[in-house]
């Protein structure tokens, strides 16, 4: 293990009776690092990290903290601190209570105990608000009390689950802002649970993406959208197309593949290991581009369905032929056609081969 | 003036059954105090005269004061013992996930609805035949049975009422089990630990038939009035010593429902 990592988990699993909330977690989370867990409903997000907080225990496989191994250690001995979905503020005490409550083992004097509960009241940008009752604070005053309760304790690690979740949309977006700037201003490694896909996007360093309890994908941000791996991944981040090809040749390192009856693409071999014979390709809508007129290289044809007007950009629904759902094209309306206007017209869509991105596993 | 919806109309029938059953129930504990005033011996109309002397005479009787005494120390132990007990039983069906949790609670609450004759004779037959001797001890015992259903039944919409998500945050800054407990699970449900207090204080404090059975020479409050009925002259005092018991026990139950009701709402308002 090198000294980058602050968390290592091997092979974790966990079951609930005969139900596998996770599977086979494997993965390693920088120190410094501000780490995402993305999933849909259900996925597992909330046990995994409920297992790096010692509160479930893992079934199989071992987790490390800082290189220690984690199996023995309680929830209250792990140097990592959690920021609940609802927040957990403790409704019999104040706001500086709230945010001294684990100092007490520090057995600090009074001086010094009111310093660290000011300097966090300052970072939160909450000062004078000490005195508040829990049930005097707005849901984004709540959300930063239990990040002050949290971060006193100067953990390794700080754990996130759904922080901004129950939060409306502009405060949300606010709130993200700051927490990536606390993030950094901070140093410690964040562990940000989210079904949110922007979200995570917009924080992380790396996200992980989890599907019905297994990690399906870790990346960076941009090739999480640029490099999925597949189906689930892809359709997961942003929109995408997909469509189905047939491996026609091999020449030198460059595989020929045909896409339906008039299109056909030339990509590296080495990019389809593990596409099999019948690749999957997938493309972003905005790779793709629609003409009123056949296009000089190749076009693929197809019947305009629809079209949505986004404000800056136009989205197109293309009837093709060649794969079953309709294409989705999306245009930024600087570049708007406007012979493109009318349903029912004949148009048709090109590409750059280099967009389309082939689905290397399930 | 609004007009008030249908729904919100004051039920007419449903108040004079309100009046009535009311009625039924208190106008004959009246009586009590009402007699306790009365100069004469017998309880007759009309009223001869008003007198403060039975209650006077009340503090004279030293078997009284220690009744009294032996009766507060028996119901303070029960209390205290019984909401103990409730707080980790209440906490564990809550909080735990147990195979069979809907007959469990069934089964403690059942001692609601037993008869405390039955399970006093049942208490009866096994101290005897444990050869323990009878005293306020065995008394005492058989109340926290009768008791902890009470204290069970206050306690759990407490623990039910709020996240289990705060005592993981405890523990989560680092508070070991008992701290988590004292610091964070305390402080939350102690509007119904002061409830459940008061209340099984007070059915302990007014129980009879268990304190019958199990009971030595030493009496409790009840015991003494039951002793004091069968001589005429005494009936007065006793009158006297009822109408107190019966003002405390309404004290007590009303503040504990009042305190465990405000927690309530607190803690709802704070969702
Ligand atoms: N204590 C438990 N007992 C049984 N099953 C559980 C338990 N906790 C979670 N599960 C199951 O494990 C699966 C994953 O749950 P988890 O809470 O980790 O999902 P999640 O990804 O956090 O979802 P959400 O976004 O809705 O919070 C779910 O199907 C859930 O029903
Ligand atoms: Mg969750």
């Amino acid at each position: 293990m090198s000294d980058e990592t602050m968390i290592a988990l091997r092979n974790v699993g966990k079951r609930f009776g005969t139900f596998r909330a996770v599977h086979e977690a494997s993965f390693n989370i920088r120190r410094g690092e501000f780490f995402s867990i993305l999933g849909a409903s259900g996925s597992g997000k909330t046990t995994l990290l409920r297992i790096l907080a010692g509160f479930e225990a893992a079934t199989e496989g071992e987790v490390h903290i800082d290189g220690a191994p984690m199996d023995a250690v309680p929830p209250h001995m792990r140097p990592v601190n959690m920021v609940f979905q609802n927040y957990a503020i403790f409704p019999h005490l104040n706001v500086r209570d709230n945010i001294g409550f684990g100092l007490r083992k520090l057995k600090l004097d009074k001086a010094e105990r009111a310093r660290r509960i000011d300097e966090m009241l300052e970072l939160i940008k909450l000062p004078g608000f000490g005195d508040r009752q829990a049930d005097q604070l707005s849901g984004g005053q709540r959300q930063r009390v239990a990040l002050a309760r949290a971060l006193i304790l100067r953990p390794k690690v700080l754990l996130l689950d759904e922080p901004l979740g129950a939060l409306d949309k502009q405060l949300r977006e606010q709130m993200q802002m700051e927490l990536r700037a606390l993030q950094r201003s901070v140093g410690i490694t964040f562990v940000l649970v989210t079904h949110d896909q922007e979200e995570a996007m917009a924080l992380s360093d790396r996200v992980a993406v989890m599907a019905e309890g297994r990690v399906l994908q870790i990346d960076p941000p941009a090739g999480l959208y640029e490099r999925p791996v597949s189906r689930r991944v892809a359709s997961f981040v942003g929109s995408m197309n997909f469509l189905t090809g047939r491996v026609l040749s091999e020449d030198g390192g460059i595989s020929h593949i045909r896409i339906a009856e008039m299109a056909s693409a030339r990509l590296p071999t080495s990019q389809l290991a593990g596409a099999g014979r019948t690749p999957c390709l997938a493309i972003r809508p905005e790779r793709i581009a629609i003409h009123a007129k056949p296009p000089a290289g190749q076009g693929l044809p197809g019947v305009l369905k629809d079209r949505v007007y986004l404000g800056e950009r136009t989205q197109y629904l293309v009837e093709t032929g060649a794969v079953d759902a309709p294409l989705v094209v999306s245009v930024p309306n600087t570049a708007a056609d406007a012979a493109l206007q009318t349903s029912g017209a004949q148009v048709w869509l090109s590409w750059d081969d280099a967009a389309l991105i082939p689905m290397t596993e399930n | 003036m609004i007009k008030r919806h249908e729904f919100h109309k004051p039920n007419r029938a449903l108040q004079l059954y309100a009046a009535f059953f009311m009625g039924l129930l208190y106008i004959p504990i009246l009586f009590i105090p009402l007699f306790s005033f009365s100069s004469g011996l017998y309880i007759r109309f009309p009223i001869e005269g008003w007198t403060f002397q039975w209650y006077a005479q009340l503090f004279e009787r030293t078997a009284v004061l220690r009744a009294l005494e032996n009766s507060v120390r028996v119901a303070g132990s029960v209390a205290v013992v019984s909401t103990l007990l409730g707080i980790f039983a209440a906490k564990a069906l809550v909080r735990y996930r147990i195979p069979g949790k809907g007959p469990i609670l069934g089964f403690i609450l059942l001692p609601l609805v037993v008869p405390p004759i039955i399970f006093g004779v049942a208490l009866l037959l096994m101290v005897s035949t444990l050869g323990i001797p009878l005293s306020l001890y065995t008394i005492a015992a058989g109340h926290i049975i009768i008791c902890l259903p009470f204290a069970i039944a206050t306690l759990l919409p407490r623990f039910e009422g709020y996240d289990a998500a705060m005592e993981e945050a405890a523990a989560d800054l680092g508070e070991n089990g008992w701290y988590v407990f004292w610091r964070v699970t305390v402080p939350i449900i102690l509007p119904g630990i002061v409830a459940s207090l008061l209340l099984t204080f007070t059915v302990s404090f007014d129980e009879f038939v268990m304190a019958f059975f199990l009971g030595g020479n030493d009496l409790t409050l009840p015991l003494y009035v039951w002793g004091q009925l069968r001589i005429p002259r005494a009936f007065p005092v006793v009158l006297a010593l009822g109408t107190l018991i019966l003002l405390f026990s309404f004290a007590l139950v009303f503040l504990g429902l009042k305190i465990n009701k405000r927690g309530s709402i607190k803690i709802m308002d704070r969702e």
